[in-house]
């Protein structure tokens, strides 16, 4: 394995992620031409871009967002990968500084989901497939269930896992979710029962929204940091990684992973990074539903089997809290448009290295990690420190 | 649409055997690998672990429940309907995911349950046909207890 020698990130942007957006052109567009400003940067001096959108569109590819950035000849690649739609292009962004083809790399995510729900209230024409029978929401369903079983895991860890989410969320200006109040455990309990133990208020939020993240080699980088008076923040690791066969594994709609994935390729990010999960300042993960909070802090070797549920409960992954998680709300609270999820990721990191992330600023802020699943089936783990 | 379905169709042909159709079922149709021995669901055109020949097997008709839950789907009634979905790991050690008939309360992770045809059904609680009027099924599993 290779070390990523000199990439950065210099750019980050975002539009909004609400109920309803505009088209996905223009999205693309308003988080495309915020990075570039806060890069420093014009789209001329972009040598390649990756573009990830999901639900996939025929004609709504890359290249349509493009011509509203600029008609440059630029290589535009558009990239898929599920739920890591947004982490793949990062990494092929990250790739391309790496192998010495793109000086600057942009990395964009956009996501349109025209008010989807986890659960259909309507009535269907056809019958769904043999793999559709069961529904994502399931799977975090049984997931849950089988962690209550296992770790004594309650309703209630769930609840204020979900709350800590929603309640950073607040304070994001570009979330989904934005309550006027302090959200309680006791008020996510409440909320409208999904699939069981999960409510409502426990589940990621869909929507519309972009996110962009430019990345550069070291000669560009370092230019741009002394000119803003910024500190350099590099990608110290990238992995990706799909799953092998293992004891439990599920080959019809295996959407929610085995956790062994996101251990091996965790380990394999820190190697590279010549970091340890004792160096991490802050954390991102696929928490879709807060079981995944547990299982990841366990699995990215924060704390040991079982003991997530303890730490939680004293406060560790809240801002202030030992290892942060989810500082922008995440999925539950920032939101999960898909395409943009895996950039918004990086752009919640790279603000808080930079100590930008304002009344969300978790001290002293050197290390953060991003971790996606894709379709159960991927994993994508970033790590990005502060030089 | 007749009202009294003459028979029971698959939802997709190759998972599972239908007893109107192929004489006996239901039984899960998977692969064994023929190095390993290890067996997989649904069928595999190779071993996934030594890319070597794999043959058709016919998997337990029964197993222990891995894990549960249900999806709380609104019907037009108002009604709220507990669609159960279960982790079943059969004997030879493959893990299925399919429906789970019966109530929350007399789930438990370890119970054994056993194989069955259970109805597709739409959003509102109706069961598909196909054109010929025959109710689609697929396989999912219920508790041994229950049946």
């Amino acid at each position: 394995m290779t070390d990523l020698e000199d990439v950065y990130v210099v750019g980050v942007g975002m539009h909004p992620i609400v109920a309803s957006g505009p088209s996905v052109q223009r999205m693309g567009f308003v988080a495309g031409s915020a990075a570039l400003a806060d890069a420093g940067l014009n789209f001329g001096e972009v040598d390649c871009v990756y573009h990830g959108y999901r639900p996939a569109d025929p004609f709504v590819q890359g290249t349509a967002v493009v011509k509203e950035l600029g008609l440059t000849g630029v290589p535009v690649t558009q990239v898929e990968n599920a739920s890591a739609t947004g982490s793949a292009a990062f990494r092929e962004a990250v790739l391309a500084v790496a192998s010495g083809r793109a000086r600057v790399a942009l990395a964009l995510g956009v996501g349109r989901q025209g008010g989807a729900n986890l659960v259909a209230t309507e009535g269907a024409a056809s019958p769904p497939s043999v793999e559709g029978m069961v529904l994502p929401a399931a799977y975090f369903g049984m997931w849950a269930v089988r962690r209550m079983h296992d770790a004594g895991t309650t309703v209630e860890t769930f609840a204020a896992i979900a709350a800590k989410n929603w309640n950073h969320a607040r304070h994001n200006p570009f979330a989904r979710r934005k309550a006027d109040h302090e959200v309680t455990a006791a008020e996510v309990l409440a909320s409208r029962l999904i699939a069981f133990p999960h409510t409502s208020m426990m589940s990621a939020a869909t929507g519309d929204g972009a996110a962009c993240v430019l990345v550069a080699n070291g000669d560009v980088a370092r230019r741009l940091a002394a000119d803003q008076g910024r500190p350099l923040i590099r990608v110290t690791a990238s992995q990706l990684a799909s799953e092998t066969y293992g004891s439990g594994h599920v080959f019809l709609g295996a959407v929610v992973g085995p956790p062994e994935l996101t251990r091996t390729t965790a380990a394999a990010a820190y190697e590279q990074a010549g970091l340890g999960p004792e160096d991490l300042s802050l954390v991102h993960v696929h928490d879709a539903f807060p079981v995944e909070e547990l299982l990841y802090m366990e699995t990215l070797g924060l704390c040991g089997e079982g003991e997530a549920d303890s730490l939680v409960a004293a406060g560790a992954t809240s801002i202030g809290g030992r290892i942060p998680f989810s500082t922008d709300g995440g999925l539950i609270g920032r939101g999960h448009p898909v395409g943009p999820t895996g950039l918004a990721q990086i752009w919640d990191v790279t603000r808080q290295l930079r100590g930008e992330a304002g009344v969300l600023q978790v001290e002293g802020a050197r290390v953060g990690l991003a971790h996606l699943m894709g379709a159960g089936s991927v994993c994508a783990v970033h790590i990005l420190q502060r030089l | 649409m007749p009202s009294e379905p003459t028979s029971r169709v698959a939802l997709e042909q190759g998972y599972v055997l239908i007893p109107e159709l192929d004489g006996r079922g239901p039984v899960l149709l998977g692969s064994r690998s023929r190095a390993t021995g290890r067996t997989f669901f649904p069928r595999r055109p190779c071993c996934p672990e030594t890319f070597g020949v794999v043959d058709d097997v016919e998997l337990s008709t029964g197993g222990q429940l891995y894990s549960w839950t249900y999806i709380a789907q609104r019907r037009p009634s108002g009604e709220i309907a507990k669609i159960g979905v279960g982790q079943v790991d059969l004997p030879e050690g493959t893990r299925i995911q399919a429906p789970l008939a019966g109530e929350p309360e007399e789930w438990q992770i370890g119970m054994a349950v056993e194989l069955e045809l259970t109805e597709v059904l739409d959003p509102r609680g109706v069961a598909f046909r196909d054109e010929s009027g025959a109710t689609i099924v697929t396989f999912g599993f219920r508790p041994l207890a229950a049946s």
